[in-house]
């Protein structure tokens, strides 16, 4: 029974529909490629206008806002969004401002997250995750990865039905994977996601290796599979393919 | 030495001068003026004897003003007047007289007359007329720093002002510089003048800043699109473990590139005091979330951390506070050996952190300044430490970075 709950919930992550807009073609073009690799339906827009006509038009459920737009501010928008579109529509700001105004003026019209270019893909796939996750569950919020099991409100995780003791950081690593399975992640996407990205990062990717060890350790100990896979040269591959 | 002073100092200088050349006019003057008057009356004393000879053929004489004797020859004598020191025996001292002695023919008798007037020494005058002077000069002196004082308080105290003001200027405020105005021509004048440098430097200071922070985030925008498109090609299936490894340098190169950009972003928001937020916060309670962020990088490298964290109240912004915090201790970790220590302490009024490294630190003034790096080989930026700089400079907190044996200790007072 509870199996059949996670098929419906990727069925429903599935029929997700996201707008991006964003004005650079190349960029628009390449997340939006990742973004329907991974099971989204995904329409872009690239300028103020068109970004306009298209919400005014159709229903979305996420939200992929560039703030500097030819014709327009995307944070003019939010403002439309919050008008014409359905309450529970999330929006995610893309910006390539890292500043700190910015993100909060965007989170007080309504943003629900906020990214800085230039941003790990696999960041960004995360983000909408956890955004398409919030909107979706207010009671129960689990995410099951064959044995893995988060239960993402509590933060709490099992493996075979069993508890393991993670530390944050463990924790958010493990998600970061299981979100991005069957992707390749670079050690700079890794680190950045696990410290943000304010402190000069040179050791950090040793830090990266550790907490992987650390990770392998526990849930082998724990009775899990491995599917962590180092690819050589680029990074990790989480996948049991 | 202040302009007062200096300006002070010539005109005592000169008016010594001038009183001393004044002083010697004087006396020279005065003398010869007396001489002549004195002369005169000589003269004039000399004929009243002559005359009184004549009518009564006596000869009188009162020593030593008055004395004649009879003399056999006339020898010429010119009958010019001439200083001598002479023994008064009323006054039982010697006097300098003014003695004037010619020869006269009074009724066929040749008459030697001597006429004497006790005078005044040299040096009584030069002392009296000393005496003057100095009284002169020192009221003077002290109409001079009288008027000095009067000046310095009324007519520079704009200046002063405008000093101080011009000293807590800085570009990058918001607030304009303003300067006191004075009626005085040449304030005036200085006033304009640096207002307009002022308002200058401002403007031009304002333009660079945009430009760079326009650039720099124009420059975020290519570098997602490259970073996107490597991340895309990274995920086919057909590329091999050299291209694979080409990819990931040429992403490590963005990325490093994209977080240089980004952190002197930041520096320059830090700098320019775009962190307004300022809250009443425990930094205790900050350093140890902060701490357990790190907790398995502390482990990894085996590293004891020695911790005693008292509740000490800070005001900052909460990002910045958090900022400064974690580049801390990164770098304690980062430059840490292993099976190294960690301090950290907090008490109120003070935070510390000091951790073991086998790094030499050649100069350590340097050590807070951006792209300083202890290996300059190493991928890090370099601005981690500049970042908490200039933290604690708009918090007006002290930093300071000292070395002992194998400990490097950073303390700020705050």
């Amino acid at each position: 029974m509870l199996q059949n709950l996670y098929i419906t919930l990727a069925e429903v992550i599935i029929a997700m529909k996201i707008l991006l807009v964003e004005d650079e073609l190349d960029l628009a073009q390449s997340v939006s490629s990742y973004l329907k690799e991974e099971g989204y339906i995904c329409e872009t827009a690239t300028s103020f206008n068109m970004a306009e006509a298209k919400l005014s038009s159709f229903e979305y459920d996420v939200i992929l806002l560039d703030i500097t737009l030819p014709g327009g501010s995307g944070l003019s928008l939010i403002q439309l969004i919050k008008e014409v579109q359905p309450a529970d529509s999330r929006i995610l700001i893309i910006s390539a401002r890292n500043s700190l105004d910015d993100k909060l003026e965007g989170l007080n019209l309504g943003a629900d997250d906020y990214l800085t270019k230039p941003f790990h893909i696999a960041e960004l796939n995360s983000r909408i995750n956890a955004i398409i996750r919030r909107k979706l569950f207010d009671g129960k919020n689990e995410i099951r990865f064959n044995e893995i099991l988060f239960d993402l409100n509590a933060r709490r995780l099992t493996i075979a039905e069993k508890p393991i003791e993670l530390t944050r950081k463990e924790y958010d690593l493990l998600l970061y994977f299981v979100t991005n399975k069957n992707r390749v992640l670079t050690k700079e996407g890794i680190a950045e996601h696990l410290w943000g990205d304010h402190i000069d990062m040179a050791n950090n990717f040793d830090f990266v290796y550790t907490h992987i060890k650390n990770l392998r350790r526990k849930v082998e100990q724990a009775g899990g599979k491995d599917y962590l896979k180092t690819v050589y040269g680029m990074g990790y591959r989480f996948t049991d393919q | 030495m202040k302009l007062l002073h200096k300006t002070n100092i010539i005109n005592i200088a000169s008016t010594t001068i001038l009183l001393l050349f004044g002083g010697g006019v004087l006396y020279v003057l005065l003398m010869d003026t007396v001489r002549e008057e004195i002369d005169e009356k000589l003269a004039v004393n000399k004929d009243r004897i002559v005359a009184h000879i004549h009518t009564s053929n006596q000869v009188t004489s009162i020593p030593p003003i008055i004395e004649v004797k009879q003399v056999d020859k006339k020898t010429i004598l010119t009958g010019t007047a001439k200083d001598t020191f002479l023994f008064d025996p009323i006054e039982k001292d010697t006097e300098l007289f003014r003695e004037l002695t010619s020869n006269e023919t009074v009724n066929g008798k040749v008459y030697q007359v001597t006429i004497r007037q006790a005078i005044l020494e040299p040096h009584d005058y030069f002392n009296k007329i000393g005496a003057a002077l100095l009284l002169v000069w020192i009221l003077l002196l002290l109409s001079f720093f009288l008027i000095n004082w009067r000046v310095s308080k009324s007519i520079w105290k704009s200046f002063h002002n405008n000093l101080l003001n011009l000293k807590r200027f800085k570009i990058g405020d918001s607030q304009p510089l303003r300067l006191e105005n004075s009626n005085i021509k040449e304030f005036k004048e200085l006033n304009e003048t640096i207002k307009e440098l002022a308002d200058r430097v401002v403007k031009d200071y304002h333009v660079l800043k945009e430009f760079s922070e326009n650039a720099a985030h124009e420059m975020q925008t290519p570098l997602s699109i490259i970073q996107t498109k490597l991340e895309s090609t990274l995920q086919s299936s057909h590329i091999t473990e050299n291209m694979a490894k080409e990819i990931q340098s040429s992403l490590s190169a963005v990325h490093r590139l994209s977080k240089l950009n980004q952190t002197l972003l930041l520096l320059t928001k830090i700098e320019n005091r775009q962190f307004s937020r300022v809250e009443p916060l425990n930094i205790s309670k900050r350093v140890e979330s902060i701490l357990e962020e790190f907790a398995e990088l502390i482990e990894a490298k085996n590293i004891c951390l020695e911790k005693s964290l008292e509740p000490a109240k800070v005001s900052s912004d909460p990002h910045l506070l958090d900022i400064l915090i974690t580049n801390l201790i990164s770098n304690a970790i980062k430059h840490n050996t292993i099976n190294g220590t960690i301090r950290v302490n907090i008490k109120p009024g003070s935070f510390t952190v000091s951790n073991t490294s086998e790094e030499t630190i050649t100069i350590p003034e340097n050590m807070f300044n951006r792209f300083t790096k202890a290996n300059q080989a190493s991928s890090s930026l370099g601005l981690g430490l500049s970042i908490v700089k200039g933290i604690c400079e708009i918090q007006e907190w002290d930093i300071t970075y000292t070395v002992q044996g194998n400990w490097h200790i950073f303390v700020i007072n705050f």
